[in-house]
């Protein structure tokens, strides 16, 4: 792990309509480190996220990807920043009218000069690396929910990207799958070292995965360490969160 | 009632947006030729068998009534020219396009705003590439080029129609009362029945577009904007047709 910020956040300030979500997030999030973002549901986890590769724009502040401020790039800068920066959806979001292996070729079609054929190893190559191997004809309305975001993660695979960005990876799933899932994100940050953020409310996960931990709260990092940190931390809402697996967040807000 | 004002200049500086986008992406390379392939199938031939029907059946009561109400001054010979008119300069065109307000409208908008709603439109951005290009582009281009041959097919439909309705119920020969419809026709009234639907199909394909990919609030959300848009686009069709109507007189006759 290098000391280099790959992505920063500045003072990421985000507004919907009366809503304010974001009031100020700082980050920074070395290279090939993983950072998991905790909260309850609704602090604005996954609009953070989202932010980074220019999903949304802040209203005030500013996202740093290695050396390029995202908000202040055009259509084909985003464009360069979405090919190093990939994104894993909440339900996986894959294209329901195409079958899995369109949905993971779909970036390798869009931006490489690939024949068919390097195309195809390609996918293959991805699909086995989230194992899910011979699925290619499936349509997604086929496959499970764990299947579905490993067909996900393949897509976002397909690139190479140097981060990830996943949102919410383990909701929805039963604890066996969300296991499954946690065990392979882990391989692919060992065997591709990307960097990884990683927002969810599951704490097994972030035991699993995180480097180091960022609590949002009330639209702020109230906590950025690692989870030993969080332990020994004055915060005693966070303290509690992390003990009773993520309800609390949730039961405290008015 | 500020409230509703300010959502009609939204939606108008959203569809504002989105028409512009369409125009500069529509001209943009690579052009995706199988994605605009698969709408002018979606499009154009899906509709063919409910606008065929429409078309004959306004046919047939176009004829009805025109044979009712100028029997009594004699006017039975002229049948073929009112109905082609009517046709051609006015029913065949609104017609055709409230029909595809309905079933096309409502299927772009219910199919790109459950893409909205499950992040799927999202994922096309964090792909790298381009929702109004991929999704938008196609299915205006096709509705565009689609409409308006829709409308000639129902134009004809129509006439036929008209022909059968007439031979039944007066005897009239159709060799007669074709005689009379392309007597009655001349280039401009065409030309004016597909300019409109031409314009229709623009206002069709951006507002339920705009409807879908602006979606909000889950399954209920996409319901919701399903119907706004059949709602809005057949009011536009309704209201633009009169001004296009007064523009194509002043500018073709």
């Amino acid at each position: 792990m290098s000391e280099r910020a790959f992505i920063r956040y500045q003072g990421v300030e985000k507004a919907f309509g009366e809503h304010a979500v974001l009031r100020g997030v700082d980050l920074e999030v070395k290279e090939g480190e993983t950072v998991v973002v905790l909260g309850g549901s609704g602090t604005g986890k996954s609009v953070l996220l989202k932010h980074t590769i220019g999903l949304l724009r802040p209203d005030a502040g500013q996202v740093w990807v290695e050396d390029e401020e995202v908000c202040s790039l055009g259509e084909r800068g985003l464009s360069e920043i979405r090919k190093k920066v990939a994104m894993v959806f909440q339900a996986g979001a894959l294209f329901d009218s195409m079958t899995v292996f369109e949905n993971v070729a779909y970036a390798l079609r869009e931006h490489t000069d690939m024949s068919e054929s390097e195309v195809g190893e390609r996918v293959t190559e991805v699909l086995a690396q989230v194992e899910m191997p011979g699925v290619e004809e499936l349509m997604p309305v086929e496959l499970s929910g764990g299947m579905r975001k490993r067909v996900a993660l393949a897509r976002a695979l397909a690139l190479k990207p140097r981060a990830l960005l996943y949102d919410e990876p383990t909701t929805g799933l039963d604890p066996l799958t969300g296991h499954a899932i946690n065990t392979l994100i882990r391989n692919l940050q060992k065997s591709l070292k990307v960097t990884s953020i990683v927002v969810t409310h599951d704490i097994l996960s972030a035991r699993m995965i995180a480097d180091r931990i960022a609590w949002l709260r009330d639209g702020r990092m109230a906590f950025v360490g690692t989870l030993a940190e969080a332990a020994s931390s004055g915060h005693e809402e966070l303290r509690r969160f992390l003990e009773t697996g993520g309800g609390i967040g949730e039961s405290r807000r008015p | 009632m500020s409230g509703v004002l300010k959502q009609a200049l939204d939606d108008l500086g959203g569809l504002g947006y989105l028409a512009w986008d369409t125009v500069r992406y529509s001209v943009s390379r690579p052009f995706g030729f199988g994605l605009l392939v698969e709408q002018l199938f979606q499009i154009g031939v899906m509709s063919l068998s409910i606008t065929s029907i429409v078309a004959l059946f306004t046919g047939l009561v176009i004829s009805v009534q025109t044979i009712y109400s100028l029997s009594s001054y004699g006017g039975q010979l002229f049948i073929g020219d009112l109905v082609a008119l009517s046709l051609v300069r006015e029913l065949g065109p609104v017609l055709t396009s409230l029909m595809v307000a309905g079933r096309v409208g409502a299927g772009i908008t219910a199919e790109l705003g459950s893409m909205t709603v499950t992040e799927q439109v999202d994922a096309i951005r964090a792909l790298g590439a381009n929702p109004i290009k991929k999704l938008v582009v196609p299915r205006v281009l096709a509705t565009v080029i689609m409409l308006p041959l829709l409308v000639v097919l129902a134009d004809i439909i129509g006439i036929f129609g008209g022909m059968v309705a007439v031979a039944a119920e007066l005897g009239q020969s159709p060799d007669f009362y074709l005689r009379r419809v392309l007597g009655a026709l001349s280039i401009a009234d065409v030309a004016s029945g597909l300019i409109k639907s031409a314009v229709f199909a623009v206002i069709i394909a951006l507002i339920a577009c705009h409807r879908g990919l602006t979606v909000t609030g889950g399954a209920a959300g996409v319901g919701a904007a399903t119907t706004r848009t059949v709602v809005s686009a057949s009011i536009s069709i309704l209201i633009s047709d009169f001004f296009i109507t007064k523009f194509l007189l002043w500018a073709l006759v």
